[in-house]
């Protein structure tokens, strides 16, 4: 069934878009992921314009996320003040992830930026989860008990001024790094249209030291704040945030994330951290090749937007 | 000093009315809807136009028949067109042009546009595809008419394969006399606005009449009010969007409670 999407102006199969967000959705839920770096590139794949996706997907994330949120929250296993300072960061570079994204757009390298970004971060990211639960999982096996690992240990990020104190997650700590993570994942979440749980959550863990317990729920809060205030400022500032389609993709994405979460109950930790790093390479390798290989159409046409590209 | 100038005017009118040829074919012509409204579930449609051209007695007999063109042109919108060129290893968008040109264009003939008029006429009257005058924008800003080629062609093969810009030769159908119709597909695509179906009957290769008519391309009802609430009130559009999205999780999160 063909449904006309108001702001992307597109025709779209509507079971089409449904079951994207539903086999997102089941990904997402399994690995506990938000999935927007897997949504964000399938939409342009079936060929929704990256201004859209990007921005509808933000909004997609706003929903998932909040989902997840009240579940810790029932559980209280989340650090509201951690949150709160995160946000702080969140809002500028989510302010600031709008500004570049419309020049980005206007100068015609949107899709380069973004291609470009996909294959840093997921390149990297999938890269060090692959090797290190590929690593944990012969470890296992060889039955050689691990080094445990020093996670209160400090670094030199915790020497830092503007101490506070974080009651919740027993940590005292400078509020320079937790302001610039907030801000670096607002910038990069707003721009790429991700979530960012799958860089945030390990920068709590290894650079900021927060406990595992309450890193998770804490993370999924910010997200929340953070992709709230970026979809309203791609709704105020670009006009690109279409609400049915990310309706679609929200309802498809929580009825699939409830399937995703007992399949992912059944795997064990190293499994599913290599499975999921080995999805996140696919997709950075998948836009790599886009990049490298000579494109079958050199010309593109678009109607312009603000101005003197 | 307006009474002096009016036998002036008068002569000129006069010039101007002796210097055309005289028009005594008439083109009657009605497109089967003046409004295309687009709603949730629109996949396209199809625009039928008919018509016919009337002669009065002074009209010489015309021993071929006309030659009806009809064309479908869709609001004037500046595009860019950017060429990826490889620069270390990557493909990055480099040179560009933008033209001034229309949205959608769709031209129905009766025969092919080379036996219809000679090519100095069509460029003349921009029928076809490869006829239309296109304002063209390069780097710098300067404004030619005459550009690449390359990117020219790049743009109508683009646009072309959108199934924005398309001829249909032959689609006009004769019916008896000098009655003609013809149907214009418009894909799911068609950008809104305001569009012009522009009619025109040849003769031996010389355009003799013309009919134009406006045409709304418009989304209506709920598919209206939000592209106009996205459009318009990017703050309010934002805030619903925002709470849609916390209201959807929240009752996700609800109906599907597992702790």
């Amino acid at each position: 069934m063909l449904l006309y999407l108001p702001v992307a102006e597109w025709p779209v199969n509507m079971f089409v878009i449904f079951g994207l967000g539903a086999a997102v959705g089941f990904i997402s839920g399994m690995f506990g992921v938000g999935g927007g770096f897997l949504l964000t590139p399938l939409l342009v794949f079936s060929g929704v314009s990256p201004a859209v996706a990007v921005a509808t997907v933000s909004a997609q994330v706003v929903a998932s996320s909040t989902s997840g949120a009240l579940s810790y929250w029932r559980r209280k296993a989340i650090d509201w003040k951690l949150a709160a300072w995160l946000l702080v960061g969140g809002m500028v570079g989510s302010w600031l992830g709008v500004r570049v994204f419309a020049l980005l757009r206007t100068a015609g390298q949107l899709d380069l930026v973004v291609g470009l970004c996909y294959v840093v971060f997921l390149g990297f990211i999938g890269g060090f989860m692959v090797v290190e639960s590929v690593g944990a999982m012969f470890a296992a096996r060889s039955d050689r008990p691990r080094p445990a690992k020093k996670l209160r240990e400090h670094n030199w990020i915790h020497g830092l001024p503007f101490r506070i104190r974080f009651p919740r997650s027993r940590l005292v700590i400078s509020a320079i790094p937790v302001i610039l993570l907030g801000t670096g994942i607002g910038f990069l979440g707003t721009l790429l249209g991700i979530g960012g749980g799958f860089l945030i959550v390990p920068a709590m863990i290894y650079l900021l030291k927060v406990p595992p317990s309450v890193v998770v729920g804490t993370s999924l809060v910010q997200m929340v704040a953070t992709m709230s205030f970026a979809t309203f400022l791609q709704a105020a500032q670009n006009h690109t945030v279409d609400i049915v389609l990310a309706l679609l993709l929200m309802v498809g994405g929580v009825i699939g994330a409830q399937f995703g979460v007992q399949i992912g109950q059944r795997l064990r930790g190293e499994q599913l951290r290599a499975l999921l790093g080995l999805l996140i390479l696919a997709v950075g390798l998948r836009f790599a090749y886009d990049l490298v290989i000579t494109p079958a159409e050199r010309y593109s046409v678009a109607v312009q937007v603000g101005g003197v590209p | 000093m307006i009474a002096r100038l009016r036998p002036c005017l008068l002569g000129l009118l006069a010039l101007a009315a002796g210097a055309e040829p005289v028009a005594a074919e008439r083109l009657i012509a009605e497109v089967s809807t003046r409004r295309v409204a687009i709603a949730s579930n629109f996949s396209g449609t199809d625009l039928t136009v008919f018509g016919t051209v009337e002669r009065d007695a002074s009209t010489v007999s015309r021993a071929r028949g006309y030659d009806i063109a009809v064309m479908l042109i869709g609001p004037r919108r500046t595009m860019v067109t950017r060429r990826k060129d490889r620069v270390l290893g990557i493909w990055i968008n480099r040179d560009w042009r933008t033209y001034d040109a229309p949205s959608f264009y769709a031209v129905a003939t009766t025969k092919p546009l080379a036996d219809l008029a000679a090519e100095a006429q069509l460029d003349a009257m921009q029928i076809g595809i490869d006829h239309l005058i296109l304002p063209e924008g390069v780097p710098g800003g300067v404004e030619v008419l005459a550009g690449a080629a390359e990117f020219r062609d790049a743009f109508f093969d683009r646009q072309r394969r959108a199934g924005l810009y398309t001829e249909y030769p032959g689609s006009v159908r004769l019916l008896g006399g000098d009655l003609f119709s013809t149907t214009l597909p418009i894909p799911a695509e068609v950008p809104v606005g305001r569009y012009t179906a522009r009619i025109l009957a040849f003769s031996d290769g010389s355009p003799v009449a013309e009919h134009v008519s406006e045409i709304e391309v418009t989304k209506i009802g709920f598919e209206q009010k939000t592209a106009d609430l996205a459009a318009h009130s990017g703050v309010a559009y934002g805030l619903v969007s925002v709470l849609i999205a916390l209201v959807t999780g929240w009752l996700g999160g609800v109906l599907f409670r597992r702790d």
